[in-house]
């Protein structure tokens, strides 16, 4: 079986959440998923992995949600060479503001900036749409694995 | 609902576990199976219970919640145009439906059980009953003048089922008013401040109180001042809020009291709407002038007539007392745990070496939902290390003991049949009505009892007409 490691950035535990769903829904796809809070993973750790999959909400004025910005800093600081490795991105957001899935897209361009390639489109839930997010993001697994 | 013990321990682990707590009971070669109780089904007790529930695998836990429908703030704080920040009902959820904690809803601590009894049940009692009560303004306010708390009201357009706001004698709720004053500029205030501004059309999706919002709010009002002690740069709303608020199709915004010296985003956002002649002519227009006022201080709320004078004065300057004619004064100034003779608040009494605080009655009313999921993590990390450390053991019997001394006990599954009837019969644009009245509440649970199908078919038609001809 592949591995897949899947990152969470969360706020209000939704996207922790979602994260567990991604895990064991790629187990339609012959994935084993390991769900990690970003705030515990060594960015380090990221080099060799052949697919991520980074799920975080947006906070504030579209900024990344607390437990997701030191994440984010070392992947920009370290610079890990992710040319090996595939990843899918999946973010949360509330479409009544303007900043409306900022953090994901954020993410998703350090991400690739380091080499890694994206699978399919970033799936992006609206909290307005009144739709269980793990609902849309195992729609969205279907649709992107 | 039920007395009988048709508890079955489900809780599947989906995936390896990936945080602290977990890591540090991960490394106890022995976890004792602790009985847990959880007082209060909002926010905070609810994460309190995901975490202990990820953390302590092998522990049972009960979240006891005072009414028969769970969530507290989520549910009847959140404004009700707020659907998306009440999406955390949906991992909630998951507690009761896939991680196997039970819900114990319509008992209220302190008046169906006594706290020392229910607490000597479980080895851990973890009390998450926030702060219900609006923190009053301590200014003179003389007989006769209308002034609700802002918690009180965002309950009623919640549709609450206990009464918040009182009636006129007709059973009617007295209209607001054309001239409002919500004292206060926190989120709390600017919620307020929001709904009262938005016609019904404006409120799609949502699940307010339709009939009390038209009672309460039978139009827009002319003039809603907001009144903050505060400078812009201190006031405690979030920008995003604001900028929600600045946006609405029927308001016209006008700030005072802003400084040349206030710097910073908020000052930045509000600093095109200052106060000018040309702004302070009243529109003739049927729109709503908010007026933002920064860095005036509530002195007295006298009567007058036919409405109420709010006397304020501007801090930075000497004399400058003015005065502003309302019908409603809405204060938003926070929250407390109220009078000391409640006995459903925790009091000293509520107290052992096995009993925690979290969320607001921990750490006072500050912060939404992600700082209370942060206080909620550092309680049950202090907990997980009191029992990696011996202080605390299991041994009490739990749920079973507690509830041989209660009356009837709303179930996850009674709550999931109340929320179902609320569903179907939401109006159109509406996502949900919620039921209003307690008894009706136990009604609807009540039926989810009835195993004869058409039977219970029959008793949910019967609620429907009485939802009908309400």
């Amino acid at each position: 079986m592949n591995t897949a490691t899947i990152l969470f950035g969360t706020e209000t535990g939704n996207a922790e959440m979602v994260a567990d769903e991604i895990s064991n829904t790629l187990g339609e796809f012959g994935f084993t998923g390991t769900v990690h809070n970003m705030e515990e993973y060594k960015v380090d750790d990221l080099r060799g992995q052949q697919m991520v999959v980074v799920v975080t909400s947006t906070y504030g004025e579209g900024d990344l949600p607390d437990t997701a910005i030191p994440f984010y800093d070392a992947l920009v600081k370290n610079r890990p060479d992710l040319s090996s490795t595939r990843f899918a991105a999946f973010g949360l957001g509330d479409s009544s503001y303007d900043t409306y899935n900022n953090g994901i897209t954020t993410l998703v361009k350090a991400v690739a900036d380091l080499g890694a390639t994206q699978i399919g489109e970033t799936g992006r839930h609206d909290a307005s749409s009144g739709i269980d997010p793990s609902d849309t993001a195992t729609f969205w697994i279907r649709s992107t694995f | 609902m039920t007395h009988g013990n048709s508890f079955a321990k489900v809780r599947s682990i989906v995936s390896p576990a990936s945080t602290d707590v977990s890591e540090m009971c991960g490394k106890n070669s022995y976890e004792p199976e602790l009985t847990i109780a959880v007082i209060g089904s909002g926010p905070s007790g609810c994460y309190a219970a995901a975490f202990l529930a990820k953390a302590l695998p092998r522990s049972v836990i009960t979240i006891f919640e005072s009414l028969p429908t769970p969530y507290g703030l989520v549910r009847y704080g959140i404004a009700a145009d707020h659907q998306g920040a009440k999406n955390v009902t949906r991992q909630f959820d998951r507690l009761f439906t896939r991680d196997g904690v039970r819900f114990a809803g319509n008992v209220s601590v302190g008046e169906d059980i006594d706290f020392v009894k229910l607490a000597s049940c479980f080895d851990v009692v973890v009390l998450a009953t926030g702060l219900p009560h609006d923190r009053p303004l301590d200014i003179p306010q003389e007989d006769g003048t209308q002034v609700i708390g802002a918690g009180a009201l965002l309950r009623a357009f919640n549709g609450y089922p206990m009464e918040v706001i009182p009636r006129n004698s007709d059973g009617r709720y007295a209209a607001l008013g054309r001239n409002l004053a919500v004292v206060g500029m926190g989120n709390v205030a600017i919620d307020v401040v929001r709904l009262l501004s938005k016609d019904p059309q404006d409120l799609h999706g949502s699940d307010i109180n339709d009939e009390l919002f038209e009672q309460l709010r039978p139009a827009r009002p002319s003039n809603i001042h907001v009144i903050s002690r505060s400078t812009v740069s201190q006031a405690k709303f979030d920008l995003a809020m604001m900028r929600e608020l600045l946006s609405l199709p029927n308001i016209d915004v006008t700030v005072t009291g802003l400084d040349d010296r206030d710097n910073g985003p908020a000052a930045d956002l509000l600093r095109p709407f200052t106060e000018t002649d040309a702004t302070s002519i009243p529109s003739m227009n049927p729109r709503t002038n908010v007026r933002l006022h920064f860095q005036l201080v509530p002195d007295a709320i006298a009567s007058a007539d036919d409405h109420m004078i709010l006397r304020a004065s501007r801090q930075s300057r000497i004399n400058n007392m003015i005065e502003i004619a309302v019908d409603s004064v809405v204060t938003a100034i926070g929250f407390t745990n109220g009078s000391p003779n409640n006995q459903c608040c925790p009091n000293a009494d509520w107290s052992g070496a096995n009993v925690y605080r979290v969320g607001w009655l921990n750490r006072g009313a500050q912060g939404a939902i992600p700082e209370n999921r942060k206080d909620a993590r550092r309680v049950v990390d202090n907990i997980v290390a009191d029992v990696a450390s011996g202080r605390l053991s299991a041994g009490r019997p739990g749920f079973a003991a507690a509830e041989v001394l209660l009356g009837d006990v709303v179930t996850f599954t009674d709550w999931q049949q109340i929320e179902a009837f609320e569903q179907k019969s939401a109006p159109p644009d509406r996502c949900r009505r919620k039921v209003t009245d307690r008894e009706r509440m136990l009604r609807i649970a009540s039926t989810s009892v009835i195993t004869d199908p058409t039977h219970r078919e029959n008793a949910i038609r019967g609620e429907f007409q009485a939802e009908l001809q309400s």
